[in-house]
């Protein structure tokens, strides 16, 4: 079959490999439909998440038909059109019994190789690296799914695969974003970054009852979007104003009572902070560009959230944790316990609340993934969401 | 593209062909895929270290014979002149190798001897460190023999610290551990009751389930029982295991015997977690890499330390969900592929459930 398969930094390539087969009794082989490129796989294309070895298959965002199913599946039967959650998780763990999916203790082989930098390990995910797990990911024709009783979301034949399949990853990850808030009616929510999991973060702020939210970027079409599309009723344009200055104007002095980092570990800013941080990250002296963690802290408001549901992979450098511990802030984080937003989103989608498809901007071939890459990379052509495709390989 | 040759597929529809693609009932079935029955591997572990101390204890008698018989003729391969200081060098070399060679073949303190053999290589490429000043010398043979007789003195010094462990006496291996021994130890809260996890433990042949540098453990008498690993570099070592401690539903605890290529102790105690998280299992291990700091710093090469921690997460796979889990990347039991799908031959997927 073909699958997107990490070479090296900045090399990805659509290459022949063998089908993925049963190797736990409770795995499904899926037929991959629709995948997608994530922001954060930009992170292992750029080389910044270690564990990476030549020849993985990338993809974490996919959906399709359930093909096989080993002898310990229950309820997944072949046939049925499933969404995968990314983080793969056991389902009978005690961190998994608490709903906790993404630091599943069970799914990860690999646990010993986070410990160094982690101290423990959190669950594994599909295509992303060996230290979580060296599971094959779904940019690929076809995909092994363990546990399938546990991760993957039937999803109804009425709805389009642009619809569900944000379902396995930005949707809940914008939506935990915004849930981690505890939005009560009347706050101000400032989101940092516009990219995918920044539109489901506005957009589910707005379903969370936030009175005011703005959204942050540096792009001003990804702007348009979050105040078009996602719900934004401010948007900030951070290499035009200060977004402190801005922010405090906007929220009357106060700052936003919660904050959302959904840019992750390759910030983009400006100034010599900007500068520097690159600097230390291209010496391998800090792994994480912090510019728009660093922001969220200093605009909160006193007394409330900031909330990260950008990826960070190790450690970072000038953490304002003065303003932390003075102005009482909360921080809150995590990978996605995507399993536990399935249905309730899928719901919100059926009732028509929202339409996830509104971030695709590109639609391409499996086989086009490394051009795919190259555009979401770059940002060309207003890219904001790349969607693959397995069917033009049918 | 290239269309139709995927596996699993119809070439005629370009359709994928589930029935092509039967689940196997028994998908994760033991396969050490060796073709080695448990006895056989143990009769060839357990002969290992003698064998090849035989082998040298020959070398050294064939040497010995060749260096008193035929000395003009060594000499001439040494790449040296057969001089008459040459040939009473050779002389004593010789009677040197026969009583090595003796003592090894007929001796049951083998690492002794092969201690004394390894003492006359470094001996032996002294003299011919010093060869090449002589005159007449061919510097390419002598060096080739340097080559070799280092490669051989490697040799000597593994057989003699493996030796030496096997023979250590019962009553010494405490005493050894507690003033050599290397101690590592993992911890690891698996959902289960505090007896069924000693149950579990207490199956020592089904160890190599979750421990995966175990190949077989083989339950002898009620309180012995002889264990087969996949040593550093792949090789096999070997060791007979005591129990020394058994409170069921608390501890287990084994020391190592004579006739052992590792000595160490293991000691594993099962103790409730609160607030009803189940059971905490602490494993705690105590062992002698041979060759003291030399063999301390290539056992750590296999990370020993990781390698517990991964076989105590394989144990609560085992307990919570009645497998353990694979991926991709750690298909063959250790993480050393890509993450990418891989047909396999038969017998390569190292699970054990």
């Amino acid at each position: 079959m073909k699958a997107n398969c990490w070479m090296g930094k900045r090399d990805v390539r659509v290459e022949d490999v063998p089908e993925p087969q049963i190797l736990n009794s409770t795995d499904a082989i899926i037929r991959v439909t629709s995948t997608a490129i994530c922001g954060s796989d930009l992170h292992l294309y750029n080389g910044l998440v270690p564990s990476m070895r030549a020849g993985d298959v990338l993809g974490h965002e996919f959906m399709g038909e359930v093909m096989e199913v080993g002898r310990g599946v229950r309820t997944l039967k072949v046939g049925d059109r499933v969404v995968v959650p990314f983080p793969i998780a056991c389902g009978k763990c005690a961190m998994c019994a608490q709903k906790k999916f993404s630091v599943c203790e069970n799914s990860n082989p690999n646990a010993w190789m986070a410990k160094p930098m982690w101290g423990h390990a959190g669950a594994a995910l599909f295509g992303y690296s060996h230290m979580l797990g060296g599971f094959a990911g779904g940019q690929a024709e076809y995909a092994r799914v363990p546990f399938a009783d546990v991760g993957p979301l039937k999803v109804p034949a009425g709805l389009r695969d642009d619809q569900v399949l944000f379902l396995s990853d930005i949707f809940p990850t914008g939506y935990m974003g915004a849930e981690m808030c505890n939005i009560q009616p009347g706050q101000v929510v400032a989101v940092w970054g516009a990219g995918p999991v920044g539109q489901f973060a506005i957009a589910s702020a707005k379903l969370l009852g936030a009175e005011r939210i703005i959204a942050i970027d540096s792009l001003p079409y990804r702007l348009e979007m979050a105040k078009k599309h996602a719900g934004a009723t401010d948007i900030i344009q951070n290499d035009k104003e200060d977004s402190l200055e801005a922010l405090r104007e906007l929220t009357g002095g106060r700052g936003p009572d919660a904050c959302i980092d959904a840019v992750g570990m390759e910030a983009h800013g400006h100034g010599p902070a900007y500068i520097y941080d690159r600097a230390k990250q291209a010496m391998m002296l800090q792994t994480d560009r912090p510019t728009a963690l660093r922001d969220c802290i200093l605009a909160c408001r006193n007394g409330g959230t900031v909330s990260v549901v950008g990826v960070y992979g190790g450690f970072i450098d000038k953490f304002p944790m003065g303003a932390v511990v003075n102005r009482a802030l909360t921080i809150r984080a995590g990978q996605c316990h995507v399993h536990r937003y399935l249905q309730p989103l899928l719901q919100h989608i059926e009732n028509g609340d929202i339409d996830p498809s509104f971030v695709v901007t590109h639609h391409m071939a499996l086989h086009d993934a490394p051009a795919g890459f190259e555009t979401f990379m770059h940002k060309r052509n207003h890219c904001e969401k790349i969607v693959l495709t397995t069917a033009a390989l049918a | 593209m290239q269309q139709g040759s995927e596996s699993g597929r119809n070439p005629s529809t370009g359709r994928y062909a589930p029935v092509r693609r039967t689940v196997r009932t028994q998908p994760l079935t033991a396969g050490d895929g060796d073709g080695e029955t448990q006895d056989g591997a143990l009769d060839v572990t357990a002969r290992g270290t003698r064998q090849r101390a035989q082998a040298l204890g020959w070398l050294s008698v064939a040497l010995g014979v060749m260096e008193i018989a035929a000395p003009q003729v060594l000499a001439q391969a040494l790449g040296i002149k057969a001089d008459r200081s040459t040939r009473r060098i050779l002389l004593a070399c010789g009677v040197r190798e026969l009583c090595a060679g003796a003592g090894v073949l007929l001796s049951d303190k083998k690492a002794a001897w092969l201690w004394s053999r390894a003492a006359g290589d470094v001996v032996d490429l002294a003299l011919l460190a010093a060869a090449p000043a002589l005159k007449n010398a061919d510097k390419t043979r002598t060096a080739a023999a340097i080559t070799a007789i280092a490669a051989i003195a490697a040799c000597d010094v593994w057989t003699a610290a493996i030796a030496a462990q096997e023979e250590t006496p019962d009553d010494a291996v405490a005493g050894e551990l507690a003033a050599h021994g290397q101690e590592i130890r993992a911890a690891v809260t698996v959902a289960t009751s505090p007896k069924e996890a000693y149950d579990r433990w207490r199956d020592l042949e089904a160890l190599p389930r979750f421990m995966w540098q175990l190949k077989a453990v083989t339950v002898t008498d009620a309180k012995h029982s002889r264990w087969e690993a996949t040593g550093p570099a792949g090789t096999s070592i070997g060791w007979n295991a005591e129990l020394t401690e058994d409170q069921p539903g608390r501890s287990i605890a084994w020391c190592s015997r004579a006739g052992s290529e590792l000595l160490h102790a293991g000691r594993v105690a099962f103790t409730a977690a609160p607030g009803g998280q189940g059971t905490e299992v602490h494993m705690q291990l105590t062992y002698e890499p041979p060759l003291g700091p030399v063999g301390a710093a290539v056992a750590r090469l296999g990370m020993p330390q990781e390698q517990l921690e991964a076989d105590l997460r394989r144990f609560k796979q085992l307990i919570e969900l009645g497998e353990v889990v694979i991926s991709d990347a750690t298909i063959t039991g250790r993480d050393e592929r890509p993450a990418q799908p891989a047909h396999l031959p038969k017998g390569r997927v190292r699970s054990k459930s």
